[in-house]
Parts: structure tokens; sequence; C-alpha cells
């Protein structure tokens, strides 16, 4: 069996002496889509700041990035949509383009033309020497998710990719996401939309107050708890402990 | 050099230098320095050029000589009538009824008030008020000075002299005040840094957290890299922006060289007189980049806490205001840098780099005591560089709130 590409053992994170994800433990193998799923504030979002080192999770934890714990000298190999996203307003949509890709190792050169490659697929391609304040709210998320996919990550992490954008382009998103899975790419995708997962996950994770309270492939979830759907499993696990 | 950090100050660099309010800044400086003296120039030619022309065109004034210092021949040579000391009071009626226009009195303690009287018939006219005055001093000087017979003599009592000053040290005549002019070159610099570029150091690391950006490419920079590369893009800014002045400067200096039979400039310029001391031109130099470098690292720190662009301008104020606190006891710096206050603002890093710059410009700090402060000051730049990487990281994170403080230590 082929070594996993994120490897997270007891990982545990706190803010101001409170503990916010407890002993979190999950594996993404190359070429899978992986969803990460919970409640607002069970600690999806602090657990990818953690596995990229954003945030400093406690000493004992053991996070790895094929293989290593990431650092941004891995930046190549790293695709990266946060939550809480945007790009510079004021500069235009190529030169953003290129910006990135330089930062993740790229020439300025193979980033420009891996950027105008991108633009056109999206149907941007107009745009590339327009200032980013000027496009529309899915334009300016097509173009975000370019700087996230136009090195052709190892890692993809997409945080509610979907969030604003129209069914067009939804499926435009999904095409591209199936694509560089089948190319072999890891992805991690956090969503709150259940039929989103049951239609790309190949495996997920459910977090309920930083806890992993389920884990494992899509069918394998279902059955364990009798239920039709990954929505079904979602609520009951969450009524469960409202109870 | 590192390819990101490379890229990271390109990215700034051009960031800023690509927008309209850059250019539209730094050409407008000069522009409307050259108004606002141009402006004031020809204001006050204007209102002495009206002033000599009421004063030429007054007739119908009368003067009283209480006094007995005013000479007829002088009076005469104004073509006023000069009346007797019995004459104040229906001289004063007249100029009540309007008779005549106005009237200039000497009065009789002179010599101990040193206190001219002037009254105008036809209400408050400020130019005829302004010309009057000028009549009556120049009557009393020429009247006063006239006796001495010698025309020279006159004209150094009337226009005073101007002054020399030949200072020694160790035997050696000084520069004076042309020792001045190059390490103040260097205070002179470290503001119109402060004003010009420190902002965009602010604005870019406001705006990366406003516009969200922040958490993007902290995944794939180190936060050092990325203040690294911001503080050396906003260092070529400041850079491009002083070369911009100097060659602004330069042909300023060309063209007063070219005119200065045809324009009268303010300043004697004598480039031969100038002194460049090594010593000297390395302190300033070494207070400049450090004192921009601390100010810089603040500042991004600054920005990191605050939520948006707006609040971070709030925040940083007191940087604007603080660098000239050593200003406000600039007397104690030129006549005691021993004092304690001095010693202090000379060490105290955020009021360290004026002071250094002001007293070696005066020429009153010792070799060791700047290059103690400057150690301190580097020390500073290198913590304040590392709190600023740590606010910058941890501003990441804190899209709607201030960062608190306390969230440094936790």
């Amino acid at each position: 069996m082929s070594k996993p590409l994120v490897e997270i053992n007891n990982l545990n994170i706190s803010f101001g002496g409170k503990r916010i994800v407890h002993d979190l433990e999950l594996e993404v193998m190359s070429g899978e889509t992986f969803a990460l799923l919970g409640a607002n504030g069970s600690g999806k979002t602090s657990t990818i700041r953690a596995l990229l080192g954003i945030i400093r999770p406690e000493s004992k934890s053991v996070m790895h990035v094929n293989g290593q714990t990431y650092s941004p000298e891995m930046s190549d190999i790293l695709g990266y949509l946060p939550e809480e996203r945007g790009l510079y307003t004021r500069s235009k949509v190529l030169d953003t383009m290129s910006y990135f890709g330089e930062l993740k190792g790229m020439t300025r050169a193979e980033a420009k033309q891996l950027s105008l490659e991108y633009l056109k697929r999206v149907g941007l391609e107009d745009k590339a020497n327009v200032k980013v304040k000027k496009l529309s709210g899915g334009q300016q998320q097509k173009v975000q998710l370019g700087v996230a996919i136009m090195n052709n990550p190892k890692l993809l992490i997409l945080d509610e990719p979907t969030k604003g954008l129209d069914p067009v382009n939804r499926v435009l998103l999904m095409d591209i996401v199936n694509e560089l899975r089948e190319k072999g790419t890891a992805i991690i995708y956090i969503t709150h939309l259940m039929e989103e997962v049951e239609r790309i996950a190949d495996r997920l994770i459910i977090i309920r107050d930083g806890r992993r309270v389920a884990y494992g492939s899509v069918e394998d979830i279902k059955r364990e708890h009798n239920a039709k759907t990954i929505e079904e499993v979602f609520v009951d696990l969450y009524k469960e402990a409202a109870a | 050099m590192n390819h990101k950090l490379r890229s990271v100050i390109r990215h700034e660099y051009l960031t800023i230098v690509k927008q309209p309010a850059f250019l539209l800044t730094m050409l407008a400086l000069p522009v409307i320095m050259a108004a606002i003296f141009g402006l004031s120039f020809m204001a006050e030619r204007t209102a002495q050029t009206n002033i000599e022309e009421a004063a030429e065109q007054i007739e119908n004034v009368v003067i009283v000589d209480e006094s007995g210092l005013i000479l007829p021949d002088i009076t005469e040579a104004f073509e006023l009538e000069l009346r007797p000391a019995e004459d104040r009071e229906s001289t004063i009626a007249e100029v009540q009824e309007e008779t005549i226009e106005g009237a200039i009195i000497y009065p009789e303690d002179l010599r101990e008030t040193r206190r001219f009287e002037v009254f105008i018939g036809g209400g408050d006219d400020m130019l005829l008020s302004s010309a009057m005055q000028d009549i009556g001093s120049n009557i009393l000087q020429t009247s006063l000075a006239t006796p001495l017979g010698d025309p020279e003599l006159v004209a150094l009592i009337q226009q005073g002299a101007s002054s020399s000053v030949t200072a020694y040290e160790n035997g050696e005549e000084t520069a004076g005040t042309a020792g001045y002019v190059v390490p103040g070159i260097f205070l002179a610099i470290f503001f119109v840094i402060l004003f010009f570029s420190m902002g965009y150091m602010l604005l870019g690391v406001a705006e990366e957290k406003e516009n969200r950006s922040m958490e993007m490419v902290l995944s794939y920079v180190r936060p050092r890299t990325l203040i690294t590369g911001k503080l050396l893009g906003v260092s070529l800014v400041a850079l491009t922006q002083l070369s911009f002045f100097t060659a602004l400067g330069a042909i300023g200096l060309l063209l007063i060289r070219r005119f200065e039979d045809q324009v009268a400039i303010p300043i004697d310029i004598e480039f031969s007189a100038l002194v460049f001391d090594p010593l000297t031109i390395i302190i300033g130099l070494l207070v400049l980049i450090f004192g921009f470098l601390f100010f810089a690292a603040l500042m991004s720190g600054v920005a990191s806490m605050a939520p948006g662009v707006k609040e971070a301008n709030s925040f940083s104020t007191v940087f604007f205001i603080v660098p000239f606190i050593p200003f406000w006891s600039s007397g104690m710096i030129m006549t005691a840098p021993d004092s304690a206050l001095v010693q202090f603002l000379t060490y105290f890093p955020v009021t360290s780099p004026t002071t250094l710059l002001f007293r070696n410009t005066l020429g009153n700090i010792g070799t060791m005591e700047a290059f103690a402060a400057i150690a301190i000051l580097i020390a500073s730049t290198v913590l304040a560089f590392m709190l600023a990487a740590k606010l910058f990281r941890l501003g990441a994170l804190e899209f709607s709130d201030r960062l608190k403080l306390s969230s440094l230590f936790k």
C-alpha cells in the first residue's frame, strides 16, 4: 500500500487556554478526494492552518505532508484556497496570478504562461490585464482557484470552494477538481454541502467539537451509521451530541 | 537572493509605483512647494510695491515735531509740511475733519518711548497706514543720521550690518554653518522618507489583510520573508522618491546658478565650503537606514494588528508624531547634550534617530556615544522586525477584530 501524502497524528490545538482540536488523526492518499466535514467552529479550518504551519499546534502533534512537516519551502506541491480568501484588488489579474506562481517557486515566465493557459480555459483570457477589483465576484473566485491549482499541486486544499459560485462555474470547478484527482493530486475538500461530498469524495472525516466522530470511505460510513446519505449521518451525529 | 524574497520585493515595489496616486504625490510636492514660495514671494513684493507707491502719492500729510529731532530739510525733501510742536491739537483736529489726509507726530518723549504717532482721516486704511509708518520711520532715521555727514554712515545706520562668524577648534578654523549642511541632509532625508514612504508600508500590510490575501500568501512564504520583502520594497520606493527629489533639487540649483543675476537667492550656497567628514557621513547613513527600518517594522506590526486600512491609519498617527519629540527639546539638545533628557532621547529607540541625526548635524555627539546609540537602534530594529513578523502571522487570522497584544505572549 502506498504511503499517505498527508498524515496527521495526535493533533491538539489550543487558543487562549482552551483546546479546540483533540487528538485528531487522519490520512489523505494521493489521487483521492478527502472531505473534511464539521459544523461551524468544529476545528476544520484550524486543522488546515496547523497543517500548513500558519498556526502552531501543541508540541506532541505530528503532521506530515509528503513525509515531512510542511514549510513554505514546499509550496511548489501545494494549492490552497482558504475560506478567508482574496486577491490584490489593485493589481492586474495576470500580475496577481504570476506573483502567486512565483511564490510557489515558478519562474516569472512559467507563472505567466500557466496563468494565461488557465485564464483561457475558464474564459477569462480577455481579463488578463484588467485590475482584479473590476472583476465580478464569480470571476474573482475563478482567479482564486487558478492561483491554487496553477502549479498542478500534489496537495490541493479547498475550503468551501463553491461558496458564491453559480451552477455553471460550480460544474467547471468540479471538472477541474476531478481532473487533478485523476492526475494523482490529493484533495482535501471542506464544505457544508453534503450533496457535493456524495458526488466527489472518496473518503471523509466528520469533526465535532474538535474530535473525530466519523472517518472512512463514504460508503463505509453510511453503512456503519445505517444511513442513506452523508447528510443523515452528519445530522444524527450532531443531534446525538446535543441530546 | 532568495527567489521568493525577490518576488515579494518586486511585487511590493511595482504595486506602489504603478499607482497613479504615487506619481501624483511625487509630482505634486515640488509643484505645491514652488507655488507656495512663488505666491508668498509675489504677495510680499506686491504689498511692498503698493506701500511704496502709496507713500509716493502721499501729499496732504503734515509732520508735527515735538521732539526737536526732525530736520526741516528732510521733510522738505519728502515734500511734506513741517509744523511746530504747539500745532499738535489743531493738526489732529484737521485730520478728524478730514481737511488733511493724515499727520505724523513725533512726541516730546520720543527718545525714551521710541514711539511716534500716526493719525489718519477717512477711516481705517491699511495701505495708507503702512505707507505713513514707512515715511515716518524714514524721516526719523534720515534726520538722525544726516548730521553724520557721510552717506555710507547714513546707509549703515538705516540698513544695519550683517555679521560673519569664525570659530576655532584646536587652533584650527572650523567650517561654521557650512559644516551643518551635509549631516543636515540626512536629517531632512529621514523626515522625507518618514512622511512619504512609511505610509506605503502601513498600507501594504493593512491592504493585504483587508483583502483577505494574507492567509493564502502565508501558506507559500514565511512571515519573515514577506516582511523583509515588504521592507526592502518600500526602501526601494523611498530611494526612487529621493532620487526624484535630488534630481529636481539639482535642476533647481542649476537654474538658480544660471539666473542668479536675475533672481534673488534666499540662501547663499557656497559648495566649496561644504564639509564631507567620513565619520559624520557614516553615522548619518547608519542612523538613516536603521531609523527607517525600525519605524517601518513598527508600522507593519501596527498594520498587522488592525483589521483594516482605516484602523491602521488611526493607529499609526503616533509614529508620525513621536519622531518630532526631540525638536521640542531642541534648545536643550543644542546647549546641554549631556543632560539626562538629551541622553534619554539619544538612546531611546523611537526618539533616537531624530536626536542622533540632529546632534550629528550640530556636531555635539562623541563617536563612542553615537555608535553606542546606533547599536541600541540596530538591536531595537531587529526586535521590532521579529515582533512585526509574529504580529503579521497572528494578524493573518484576525480579519474582523483588532489583534490583542496579549496574544503575542500565548
